[in-house]
C-alpha cells in the first residue's frame, strides 16, 4: 500500500513568515516621549524573538506592520490587543513572506509630518485608505506607499 | 456580397493613482504598479523621483512633479 500523503502547508512550516498589518486607536494621546518608551520596549522583545517591522503614529492612530516566525507573530498580535494603552485594533492584511521588508529593523519608526490641509482633490490618503478601506488592493497600495517613505525617511536620517 | 466590419480594440486607459503619505510626500501608482514618487524640500521645491527612485528633476509646483514622474516612466527611461 502506497504510504498517505499529507499536504504540508505554509502554517505547518514551524520557519514560515507572516506579515502582519494592524490599525488601532491610542486610548490617550502618545508623547514623543511615551512612543520611544514603546518602541524601546518593542525593540528589546521583537530583537529577543526574531520579529521586524515599522510603527506608524499620526493623530494617536497606530498601524504597525509585523513579520517574523508566523507563530510569533500571531502570539504578538494576541498580546498587541489586549494591551490597554490602544483599542481598536484591527488586522488590515496578513500574508506569508518568502523575505523580509524590514528585516534590518526590529520596529522601524520615523516620525510622520501631520498634513496641514485636506488631500486635494485627486490625491488618496495612504493613511486614510489603510484605516477606512477594507479592500485588500487598496490596503497593499497604501502599505507600499507607508514603506517606500519610511525606507525614504530612514535614508536620509530626517 | 460580403462586408467585414473592421473593429479596432482599444486598451482602457488607466489613470495613475497618486497618494499622499505625509505633508508633501506624493507616491504615484498605476494598476498597482510603482511609478515614482515625490518630495518637498521646503521653501516650494518638489523633487521628483522614477519608479527605481532616481531622481529625475526638481520643480515649482507638484503638477509638474508628477508630469515628470510619469514622463520618466512613458519615456522608458524608468523602464
Amino acid at each position: 500500500m502506497a504510504p498517505e500523503t499529507q499536504m504540508v502547508t505554509e502554517t505547518d512550516r514551524p520557519t514560515a513568515l507572516l506579515s502582519a498589518v494592524y490599525a488601532s486607536v491610542a486610548t490617550r494621546e502618545f508623547s514623543r516621549d511615551q512612543l520611544d518608551d514603546l518602541l524601546r520596549q518593542s525593540r528589546r522583545n521583537n530583537g529577543a524573538s526574531d520579529v521586524t517591522g515599522m510603527l506608524l503614529y499620526r493623530d494617536g492612530r497606530f498601524i504597525q506592520v509585523l513579520e517574523g516566525p508566523e507563530k510569533t507573530v500571531r502570539d504578538l498580535l494576541a498580546v498587541i490587543k489586549s494591551d490597554p494603552r490602544h483599542e481598536k485594533v484591527r488586522v488590515l492584511l496578513e500574508e506569508h513572506l518568502t523575505e523580509r521588508t524590514f528585516a534590518d529593523w526590529t520596529m522601524g519608526y520615523e516620525p510622520i509630518r501631520v498634513p496641514s490641509s485636506p488631500v486635494a482633490p485627486g490625491f488618496r490618503d495612504s493613511f486614510d485608505d489603510l484605516e477606512s478601506d477594507d479592500d485588500p488592493t487598496t490596503t497593499r497600495r497604501a502599505i507600499r506607499e507607508l514603506t517606500l517613505w519610511f525606507r525614504v525617511r530612514a535614508a536620509s536620517g530626517s | 456580397m460580403n462586408v467585414r466590419a473592421t473593429v479596432t480594440e482599444h486598451s482602457p486607459v488607466i489613470e495613475p493613482t497618486w497618494a499622499r503619505v505625509e505633508a508633501d510626500f506624493y507616491v504615484g501608482s498605476r494598476a498597482g504598479e510603482f511609478l515614482g514618487y515625490i518630495d518637498g524640500k521646503g521653501g516650494g521645491a518638489f523633487r521628483a523621483y522614477d519608479t527605481f527612485s532616481r531622481p529625475v528633476g526638481e520643480f515649482d509646483t507638484v503638477r509638474d512633479a508628477m508630469h515628470a514622474v510619469l514622463a520618466a516612466t512613458s519615456n522608458g527611461s524608468a523602464l
